[in-house]
């Protein structure tokens, strides 16, 4: 049981509505995977000192920091610079998402246009799992 | 003899002295004549001279005229010229700063139409989450009458954010903001994830689907741009599957043709009237038959995708039979591609 619980990934949700980082995180844990949530950037920040995380979903707009200036502090920090971050954002402009992957991010899902199963593949896949 | 030669000297002296004042005489009359003929010379050309400044000073007074009246005219004519300068310069103010507002509302209408967006697909996306998560038995299995519900649920959402999908790539068109990222690839990848888009709604149509497609290596790569052309074909059977009746027939093929990569989607569905054909890529157009069929639907799609088709220097043509159905032959150049 311990053993499995060291193996599990743990994702961090960066995302301020409530409502679809729960679905999201239902969906996760069905496939074995450690959730944490934060709903901006503060909070984060925190979980990201206090715990390992492999990698982060990262919504863009959100309450005090946005999402794309916190992708650019975690990619100019070492400690943090290797976390994969995937970009879950409704912005789907072409040069959004183009500043996106510029900024470093692993991927762009534009959450209307994918569903939890298909965001946790698209982490898997990241992940190698 | 002596008093004789003295009285002959005397004679020849006097002669002498008649002929000298003869001479002086003819002289003087000679020179008289001369003067006359001077003073008549002088008075003509002095008659000749006050004739010439008379026409030259009223020439001169007329020329002042002249000149007077041209400076005055021309003196108007600056003041115009003037007037009509300081309005230009009052337009051309104006008109900059009504092209800064229409520079600043332009940017506003982008981030609003983005935002918009953004808001818009939230909600949506919450309840298309929270639909998948019922389908996908998280919360236990659902009974058939559930079941439908659900799906049906699922679709209205999905249909709604295509609608917005397809406002705001529309928006982006017309603000000549769509990007374009042109690679020369193969047609063919595009093609196949656009037909397993829509396999699953063809299925349940019970649509026959059949698809002619060459190996990679049959075709010629184009120059295209992946994502906008897969919105082209994914819209194009869209439409093919959205207006066959259940039990159709759709079939879709890749060729090669005179230097054109050539893609048709032929279905056997309602068709389009005779006489809106022509309407068929403008935006907003829905085809009446099409109306009665399928409610939704913005009119949008096509007017898009034949932007996006011109984009690539393609074409895009359309053969149908109200009916009988459509076919949409869409041709993109092996060479040419327009690159932004």
């Amino acid at each position: 049981m311990e053993q499995n619980q060291i193996d599990k990934k743990t994702i961090l949700i960066v995302e301020d509505d409530v409502f679809m980082a729960s679905l999201l995180e239902r969906k996760f844990r069905q496939k074995d995977f450690e959730i944490l949530r934060a709903e901006n950037v503060d909070e984060a920040r925190k979980i990201i000192q206090s715990s390992q995380i492999n990698l982060i979903l990262l919504d863009i707009i959100l309450p005090g920091t946005d999402g794309i200036t916190f992708l650019k502090e975690l990619k100019s920090n070492t400690q943090t610079q290797n976390i994969p971050v995937i970009i879950t954002s409704n912005l789907g402009q072409q040069e959004e998402v183009e500043r996106g992957m510029t900024e470093g991010a692993s991927g762009y899902i534009v959450k209307a246009h994918a569903t939890p199963g298909e965001i946790v593949s698209k982490v898997e896949e990241i992940l190698g799992k | 003899m002596e008093q004789t030669k003295n009285n002959s000297l005397k004679e020849i002296y006097i002669w002498l002295l008649q002929v000298l004042i003869f001479i002086a005489t003819i002289a003087l009359v000679f020179l008289n004549y001369i003067s006359v003929l001077a003073a008549i010379v002088f008075f003509f050309i002095s008659a000749v001279n006050s004739i010439i400044l008379v026409i030259l000073f009223s020439n001169f007074k007329k020329g002042r005229e002249m000149f007077s009246a041209e400076t005055e005219q021309k003196s108007r004519k600056i003041e115009e010229f003037d007037k009509i300068t300081r309005q230009l310069v009052k337009r051309d103010l104006e008109l900059a700063r009504a092209n800064q507002k229409l520079a600043e509302l332009d940017a506003a209408k982008s981030d609003f139409i983005s935002v918009a967006a953004h808001q818009l697909r939230t909600p949506l996306t919450g309840i298309k989450w929270a639909y998948t998560a019922l389908l996908d038995k998280e919360t236990g299995p659902l009974n058939d009458d559930q079941k439908e519900i659900v799906e049906k649920g699922l679709a209205s959402i999905t249909n709604s954010i295509d609608l917005i999908n397809d406002l705001l790539n529309v928006a982006h068109v017309e603000e000549g903001k769509m990007d374009f990222s042109f690679k020369k690839q193969s047609l063919i990848p595009v093609a196949e994830k656009a037909l397993a888009g829509i396999k699953l709604v063809a299925d349940e149509k019970k649509i026959a689907f059949s698809s002619r497609i060459p190996a990679e290596k049959e075709i010629p790569e184009v120059n295209i741009d992946t994502e906008k052309m897969g919105l082209v074909l994914a819209n194009i059977l869209d439409n093919a599957v959205k207006y066959t009746p259940n039990g159709g027939r759709i079939d879709f093929a890749i060729s090669q043709e005179q230097g054109l990569v050539k893609i048709v989607v032929q279905d056997s569905g309602i068709g389009i009237p005779k006489g809106q054909k022509d309407q068929l890529f403008s935006k907003f157009f829905r085809a009446k038959n099409a109306v009665s069929v399928q409610t939704s639907g913005t009119g949008l799609g096509l007017y898009m995708v034949k932007k996006i088709v011109d984009r690539h220097g393609g074409k895009i043509v359309v053969d149908s039979v109200e009916g009988r159905g459509t076919a949409i032959i869409v041709t993109i150049p092996e060479q040419t591609a327009r690159k932004k």
